[in-house]
């Protein structure tokens, strides 16, 4: 009897605003927003991704592997680029897509190129359409504080 | 067991698991997941990256959850430092989303919600005044409800119910062990532990929250993270919902 009128309490406000945060708003808007990370979807995705990374200069283009690209970046970021060049079976695409246009900066830096092209693509999951998703840029003549390599130098 | 005991129990659980995750308190172990923790998980070293705050703020962040962390556990100021941790963790992760980790986003979500309850009112260097034990627990009882609502969710696509996606993870070496190779062996058996998966996730869910089915919940839940741990070793995500499934008790 004590059990349930205890069990019966209606929990604080601020239990139930939290709860109401993390437990509905959170997971729904990543869900919504088609960020699974936000909803709980650990060891559940089977999600893919490739980045092409296109470096051109004086109109000739060559391709640099994602790879070498992550050479040059931190940590999480070197984990989500390495081997990146094929498809990876991996969850950073939707974070990847998001930072696309940060990338170029970096895909700059690491080639020296006078434009980068950067094309990700993303399975969602094993049944998901291909997404395809492109940014091309021209080079910055200097870039962060590594700079870019001058055209002496190269 | 008294309630805000269960709850003490969960916090230093909590915050104990917080340390050895994003300090290098395990790297004599030489853990794969655990390499990023030096000196502390987060810290900048100095390459490129998308985060926007300067290292130095990213890497006071990572002195701040620590020492939160610490404070959190022993119980000193428990919910100043509990949000202090979560907080300060989640800022290092907003920053730089690739630094997206299922485990330590639980952690410090737990770290936040445990802060808001009375777990800092029992074995605690200095308890604060029990205020709501039962309002405590129903948000923590809530929140692991939550998380297996959503992860059962989740799996309710065609490639996870088919075992398509079990066989990916088998493949890519996520899932490894003898009693995995046996028990995911065929594509019947692979679609069998599929269904089962979702069903107990979405099952415990309700479970968790109906007080005449609560204590069934908790064991086939802490069941469910042993053989989890034992197979996939997924992180320290285990370990941290058993430290929350102590609180439903």
């Amino acid at each position: 009897m004590w059990r349930r009128k205890e069990d019966a309490k209606a929990p604080q406000p601020l239990h139930v605003a939290i709860a109401l945060i993390l437990c509905l708003l959170v997971p729904g808007a990543g869900w919504l927003l088609g960020d699974p990370e936000l909803a709980w979807s650990m060891y559940a995705k089977s999600a893919t991704f490739r980045l092409r990374v296109e470096a051109i200069s004086a109109g000739r283009t060559r391709t640099i592997a994602a790879s070498a690209i992550a050479q040059a970046a931190t940590g999480s970021l070197r984990t989500a680029l390495g081997g990146a060049e094929n498809f990876k079976f991996a969850s950073a695409g939707p974070t990847l897509r998001r930072h696309l246009s940060e990338l170029t900066l970096l895909s700059c830096q690491v080639s020296a190129a006078e434009r980068v092209r950067l094309t990700l693509e993303e399975r969602a999951n094993l049944d998901a359409p291909l997404r395809s998703t492109r940014k091309e840029v021209t080079c910055p003549t200097f870039v962060g504080s590594a700079g870019r390599a001058s055209p002496s130098a190269r | 067991m008294p309630d805000v005991r269960r709850l003490g129990w969960s916090r230093i659980a909590i915050g104990t698991l917080i340390l050895l995750r994003t300090t290098p308190l395990l790297a004599p172990l030489e853990v794969p997941f655990l390499r990023s923790a030096y000196p502390l998980l987060g810290w900048p070293d100095g390459r490129w990256t998308v985060a926007t705050l300067p290292p130095s703020a990213v890497a006071l962040l990572c002195l701040l959850r620590t020492a939160a962390a610490v404070c959190f556990t022993i119980g000193y100021r428990s919910r100043a430092a509990g949000l202090l941790c979560g907080l300060s963790g989640l800022a290092i992760l907003i920053d730089d989303p690739f630094q997206f980790n299922f485990t330590v986003f639980q952690l410090y979500l737990a770290a936040i919600v445990l802060a808001l309850t009375d777990a800092g009112s029992a074995l605690a260097l200095f308890p604060t005044p029990a205020r709501s034990p039962d309002s405590s627990r129903w948000l923590i009882r809530t929140f692991v409800a939550s998380i297996y609502f959503w992860a059962g969710l989740y799996k309710l696509r065609p490639d996870w119910l088919d075992g398509r996606t079990l066989e990916l993870l088998q493949h890519s070496g996520a899932l490894t062990g003898r009693f995995t190779t046996l028990v995911l062996h065929s594509e019947l058996l692979r679609r069998v532990a599929a269904w089962l998966v979702v069903a107990l996730e979405l099952s415990l869910a309700p479970a968790l929250l109906i007080r005449h089915t609560r204590r069934f919940a908790l064991l086939a839940a802490f069941a469910f993270h042993a053989l989890l741990q034992l197979t996939a070793a997924p992180d320290f995500l285990g370990f941290g919902m058993c430290a929350l499934l102590l609180a439903c008790w």
